[in-house]
């Protein structure tokens, strides 16, 4: 789709929307526009950027290029309410149908511009001390385990087997692409999986730096192989969760996973053999019908109902408030099959997330981008106000239902703007 | 926009051990939320600092919802010699993270054993007003003549 030179003119922006929404936080408004829009640096911001000290991505630089230009570039922003915004720069600023936001440096300050207009002071992440650390088999330990400001993700497998069989994997998604171009790229094989014993070490070394983490994130693209299927998936999370779990001397530790829909006694397993202290299985689309066209891998191999059953038999296990579904937001308006109206979509998805929510299951929703390699690639993403009203509903369920905080918020994750609302 | 100094006295009191320091904040409705906190201090861009241990406490939501939505936060300090001031500020900046983050959090560690540190807040003066009372008196009895009880101005 080729840029729109007016879309400005087509939609409420920043200010407007600001001004329509008072009693909604102007720092999770901005952050929803610069994940819906993107953001780009300019070299005077890049100057303020100094990768020994700053956290750049070093564990999958391509992911990260600006427009082919830039190989180390910052990961994230901190705003000045204490919220994080991840940068990801996989799209392109010549395809986007939206000009993306500009992080700029003014009298030697990093802030974020829209229009040449100053909108708010922000930072580069800082970068964690075990960064530059090695593995005794001689690993970086920055290629096994990497960071937000205040939590360390793991990931038991980069490869989403969903897309082994072609139109199955989520058409949103980059990631599984990305990862197979990577192959296709490399001089030596890219292993799928991560390296327990040299996670173990990391997670070790990483937690010498006092103050820096307060919870560990494990996610893994789907793998549908075991006797049961997502088995394999399960023994992945559990021999890793140990792993980490070495380093702490309570059972438990603060720690989520993002992981496949699992049933009873995979979940079972995992509550009772490692640390873990909250579930999230992402359901992605809040509709039966769009979830079946847009992920039709986790259509065919689960279906929607026996997904969302999965979610609610992990409250049981879990505990309420421990137990949250991740979703794109907005991707149910992608075209053709999607929602035809922005107020059509929004009443769909929000009875469909009181449901959920009154089974004591919280959210953790995505603001859709059109990511280069996704199948929705080319798509245009709904309006800021769309996103604006979906969260403050959102919000209002989830504090109905006693859920949602502290799980994926503004410090822990920093990805889901919406779950800012519950700081208040 | 005028800039709110806080003079080198002032802050000597502020940062005094022997000072009781008290933070008021409101949440998004308006209902007032009163604490004490040691920590407050002048820090050396000249704002107010404090370490907010509970990130679940009210003060913590209380403070968000005033960087959200441009709220005034309340100090009042009581120096060993009765000397007592107002600071009214907006909170700017919540810090979550970083080296001065860690730097605050080793120093809680240090300070107070094995606690948690939920965020550094920075509250930037708007007003200071002094509280001392035997000031105050004099000040209302000069601009108030007609506020006063009639016994204390009957002969004796």
């Amino acid at each position: 789709m080729a840029k729109d030179e007016h879309w400005r003119e087509k939609e409420l922006n920043l200010e407007e929307v600001k001004q329509k929404y008072p009693d909604v936080s102007s720092f999770m408004i901005l952050k929803v526009d610069i994940q819906r829009r993107g953001i780009v640096c300019t070299e005077k911001a890049l100057e303020l950027f100094d990768p020994k000290l700053h956290s750049s991505a070093d564990t999958n630089e391509s992911t990260y290029l600006i427009d082919g230009r830039i190989k180390k570039s910052p990961v994230g922003l901190t705003l000045r309410d204490g919220t994080f915004i991840p940068l990801f720069y996989n799209f392109t600023s010549e395809k986007a149908q939206r000009e993306a936001y500009v992080v700029d440096a003014i009298d030697g300050r990093l802030v974020v511009t829209d229009n040449k207009k100053v909108i708010d002071r922000v930072s580069y992440w800082e970068r964690p001390d075990f960064y530059d650390k090695f593995t005794s088999k001689g690993i970086p330990m920055s290629s096994l385990v990497s960071t937000r400001p205040q939590r360390l993700d793991v990931t038991v497998s980069d490869y989403c087997h969903f897309w082994d069989k072609s139109g199955e994997g989520c058409k949103y998604c980059p990631i599984t692409p990305q990862f197979r171009e990577l192959q296709r790229k490399s001089d030596k094989p890219i292993v799928e999986r991560n390296d327990v014993e040299g996670v173990r070490e990391t997670i070790r070394e990483a937690l010498k730096q006092k103050g820096r983490y307060s919870s560990v994130l494990l996610s893994s693209g789907s793998i549908l192989s075991g006797k049961e299927i997502f088995d394999d998936e399960v023994d992945g999370y559990i021999e890793l969760l140990q792993a980490i779990g070495d380093s702490f001397e309570s059972k438990k530790f603060p720690s989520q996973i993002v992981a496949s829909a699992f049933n009873e006694k995979q979940l079972v397993r995992l509550y009772e053999e490692t640390g873990l202290m909250s579930y999230t299985t992402d359901l992605e689309v809040l509709n039966k019908e769009k979830f079946e066209w847009i992920c039709s891998g986790k259509a065919n191999h689960v279906g929607y109902e026996e997904w969302k059953r999965r979610l609610y038999a992990a409250v049981d296990i879990f505990g309420k408030g421990n137990v949250s579904t991740g979703f794109v937001a907005g991707v149910e308006l992608a075209s053709p099959n999607g929602f035809d109206s922005e107020e059509e979509a929004l009443k769909v998805i929000l009875e469909e997330a009181e449901i959920i929510g009154e089974h004591g299951v919280s959210f953790a929703a995505n603001v859709w981008r059109a990511s280069p390699h996704s199948i929705f690639a080319n798509q245009n993403t709904p309006s800021l106000e769309y996103y604006v009203r979906l969260f403050e509903k959102l919000d209002k369920i989830c504090r109905k239902n006693g859920v949602g905080r502290y799980t994926d918020d503004y410090r822990r994750c920093g990805q889901h703007p919406g779950n800012d609302l519950m700081r208040i | 926009m005028s800039v709110v100094k806080i003079e080198k006295e002032l802050a000597e009191i502020i940062n005094s051990k022997e000072t009781i320091k008290v933070l008021a904040t409101n949440d998004k409705s308006g209902i007032p939320h009163v604490v004490y906190k040691d920590s407050i201090h002048v820090n050396e861009d000249g704002n107010i600092e404090f370490w907010e241990l509970l990130e679940s406490s009210q003060t913590q939501q209380n403070l968000v919802s005033g960087i959200w939505f441009n709220k005034l936060a309340a100090v009042s300090v009581l120096g060993r010699d009765k000397e007592s001031y107002q600071i009214k500020g907006y909170p700017v900046e919540c810090i979550d993270s970083g080296r001065y983050f860690e730097k605050v959090y080793k120093e809680v560690q240090e300070l107070l054993g094995d606690v948690e540190l939920g965020a550094v807040w920075i509250i930037k003066p708007e007003e200071i007003k002094e509280e001392t009372f035997k000031k105050r008196q004099r000040e209302d009895e000069e601009k108030y003549p007609i506020l006063k009880h009639l016994d204390r101005l009957a002969k004796k």
